[in-house]
């Protein structure tokens, strides 16, 4: 009896562990087909957006009315933006897809605008249109090789579970598998579709700004110089350039230093311009002790850094505080009128006092001598724009960017609806409402104003 | 890089959620040469009713609507300039105003875990790095979401199959360390180490050859940035 012992317990674990093998491989199994389909769905969803995408610019396009345009438009917009959001979730390694995913949120960007447009009363001109034409061009040719991918994909087996288990190995074996696929073609063709200039969001050429700073170029040397003298206060030593940063608008050093003092081995780091030598950017991420100052004391103490550093005029416009920190927003301040894009921040520690972040780049690439309109309408007439649920309390004139890197003269009203405040841009040349900002208000964050 | 050139108004109030509110039609528009629709064709049924206009009730502003309004305004001492605005209205006796819409009685809410998922992101990928590398991660997620080639929302770039090593480990579920969170913050309130990248990778773990062919903008503790 006893010699039969273990070969019992081993039939028995045996078959206990093949049922749970089979358990196991059934599941999964079963989690690979759902994740399958899933893949799948979207895939077809995929084809489906672009393929309205394409009707609905092919109908935008012989609308006769601005109004028909618009309606069309707006849905050229839906359908580009889904269908880029499918594509996204589709475990498709992203050199792949990419110019694919540009051409599909351009073309909603772009019809954006064209509905922008058509909603001010502006007609299309020539140029638009053909842009638009050749838009459809591409979107046509996009849905018919993904009809053709998907023929593909149903023949020949290749289901996206498997491409995600290829993913989780190799990132290399995915790009095979994509030529496989046929994506790498759609996406070769989709390289050649034309740049496109327009006044909408997220426009590429955006990308080229050139910074409006000017001075000399620095050596590292006087890097570590203005480094030093800056930030005076905060004793600073051993500071090195550790890196350059390039290919950016404002190419800089990358210096890294260590406290010294009470608070002996912190480390910080800033970026300080190659031409003309700015902080672009600094950050002490010390952990901060029980909180001391208030709120304006600590833009006292931000406003007379600035000052120290040489920026002037500057007004602080937004405050949000957390863990003993708090983030003031400075922006410049001419004639009265409040220039968002001049934007530098200021982070203090609200235990000491300190200055212990510092942020220019919005400053640094926009500021420059501006000649400031005078408004063409008054303040009644940008009054009498708003809506009559709202109840005003504060009015001055701001010039806010657009989204085509434009700068336009506004009326900035900070009016109250409900429980809500909100601040409302009223274009002071044309009376056009240029934004609306809804204020959430947190324990933590206040508008100045 | 286009977040500052952009909206750096949006920075503002970069904490909260910002809803775009139309208040369409709330205010009563100015009638003008041009204008069409119901309101017009009340305008020229009350000028018709007063002997200013002899015209058809169309419904649209045009050149004899223009000169009766201009007549009416004459008349009335008002100014004279042929469009129909809150005065003028009052005087004919259209109403100034739509009604107001009714105040809402909920206030608006934030998302605020954007902060959290962010700071999850820059713990799992960049922990034992230098603060800056930490803010500079968060900085390359959010520069995605304004980039036209990645997906628009912080989970669509977070989540992107293929996109970040953690997602696929699953260890982005960890709780993030204080670092982390502050580095979040940071990232979210504009600073951006990177000046702009859309790409971090580590030269000892990358596997993509592709990953390669992107222009590097800078190198913190062990990752390069790149666009």
């Amino acid at each position: 009896m006893r010699r039969y012992t273990l070969p019992i317990v081993l039939a028995v674990a045996l078959v206990a562990t093949s049922i749970w093998g089979y358990y196991q491989y059934n599941e999964k199994n079963d989690y690979h087909t759902y994740l399958d389909i899933q893949f799948q769905r979207q895939f077809y969803d995929l084809i489906g957006h672009v393929e309205n995408a394409q009707v609905e610019l092919a109908k935008a396009m012989v609308s006769g009315s601005t109004k028909d345009l618009s309606k069309h438009l707006n849905d050229v917009v839906f359908q580009s933006y889904m269908a880029q959001e499918k594509l996204t979730q589709l475990p498709l390694y992203h050199g792949a897809i990419r110019s694919t995913e540009r051409f599909l949120n351009q073309l909603g960007d772009y019809s954006t605008a064209m509905v922008n447009k058509s909603l001010e009363g502006i007609l299309l001109d020539e140029d638009e249109m053909t842009t638009l034409s050749e838009l459809h061009t591409y979107a046509n040719m996009l849905s018919q090789q993904l009809i053709e991918l998907q023929q593909d994909i149903v023949k020949g087996g290749i289901n996206f579970g498997d491409l995600r288990r290829e993913a989780n190995r190799d990132l290399s074996r995915v790009s095979d598998q994509m030529e496989d696929l046929g994506l790498i073609n759609i996406e070769e063709r989709m390289v050649d579709y034309p740049e496109l200039i327009y006044d909408g969001p997220f426009s590429e050429h955006l990308q080229d700004i050139k910074p409006r700073l000017e001075g000399e170029n620095i050596t590292e040397e006087e890097a570590v110089t203005i480094a030093r003298e800056t930030f005076q206060e905060e004793n600073i030593g051993n500071i090195q350039v550790v890196g350059d940063i390039e290919n950016t608008p404002i190419p800089s050093y990358y210096l890294s230093g260590v406290r010294d003092g009470r608070l002996n081995g912190q480390n910080v780091s800033m970026a300080i311009s190659k031409t003309g030598g700015k902080v672009v950017w600094y950050l002490n991420p010390r952990e901060t002790g029980e909180s001391t100052l208030g709120a304006d004391e600590a833009i006292d103490r931000a406003e007379e850094f600035l000052n120290n550093i040489g920026y002037e005029n500057m007004t602080s416009t937004y405050t949000s505080a957390y863990e003993g920190q708090i983030v003031i927003n400075f922006a410049y301040e001419e004639d009265d009128v409040i220039v968002y894009t001049d934007l530098i921040k200021v982070k203090v520690a609200l235990d000491n006092g300190e200055i212990i972040g510092l942020e220019t780049e919005g400053f640094l690439i926009n500021h420059h001598a501006r000649d400031i309109e005078e408004p063409e309408i008054t303040e009644e007439e940008a009054r009498e724009r708003l809506s009559s649920g709202v109840e005003v309390e504060s009015t001055r004139l701001a010039i806010i960017p657009t989204a085509g890197k434009k700068e336009i003269l506004c009326y900035e009203f900070k009016v109250k609806f409900g429980e809500d405040h909100y601040l409302i841009y009223i274009d002071a040349k044309d009376g056009i409402q240029r934004e609306i900002l809804l204020l959430v208000d947190q324990e933590d964050g206040t508008l100045v104003i | 890089m286009k977040r500052k050139i952009a909206i750096p108004l949006v920075t503002i109030l970069i904490i909260g959620l910002f809803a775009v509110v139309f208040f369409e039609n709330t205010h009563a528009q100015n009638l003008s040469w041009g204008s069409s629709g119901e309101e017009v064709s009340e305008l020229q049924r009350r000028l018709t009713r007063w002997d200013y206009y002899d015209g058809p009730i169309s419904g649209t502003f045009g050149p004899q609507t223009y000169e009766a309004v201009r007549l009416f305004q004459r008349r009335n001492g008002l100014t004279v300039d042929g469009v129909v605005g809150p005065q003028t209205r009052s005087a004919l006796g259209m109403p100034t105003t739509t009604p107001a819409p009714t105040a809402p009685v909920s206030r608006g809410v934030s998302r605020s875990d954007d902060v959290n998922l962010l700071a999850r992101t820059i713990y799992a990928e960049s922990r034992g790095e230098p603060y800056e590398g930490q803010v500079a991660v968060g900085a390359v997620i959010l520069n995605r979401i304004r980039s036209q080639d990645f997906p628009n929302t912080m989970a669509g770039v977070v989540y992107q199959p293929c996109a970040f090593e953690p997602v696929k480990r699953g260890t982005i579920n960890d709780t993030p360390d204080d670092s982390a969170y502050r580095a979040a913050r940071d990232a979210l309130n504009g600073w951006d180490p990177t000046g702009g990248a859309l790409y971090f990778w580590n030269p000892a773990t990358a596997t993509s050859r592709w990953i390669w062919t992107r222009t590097i903008t800078l190198r913190i503790g062990r990752h390069v940035f790149g666009v």
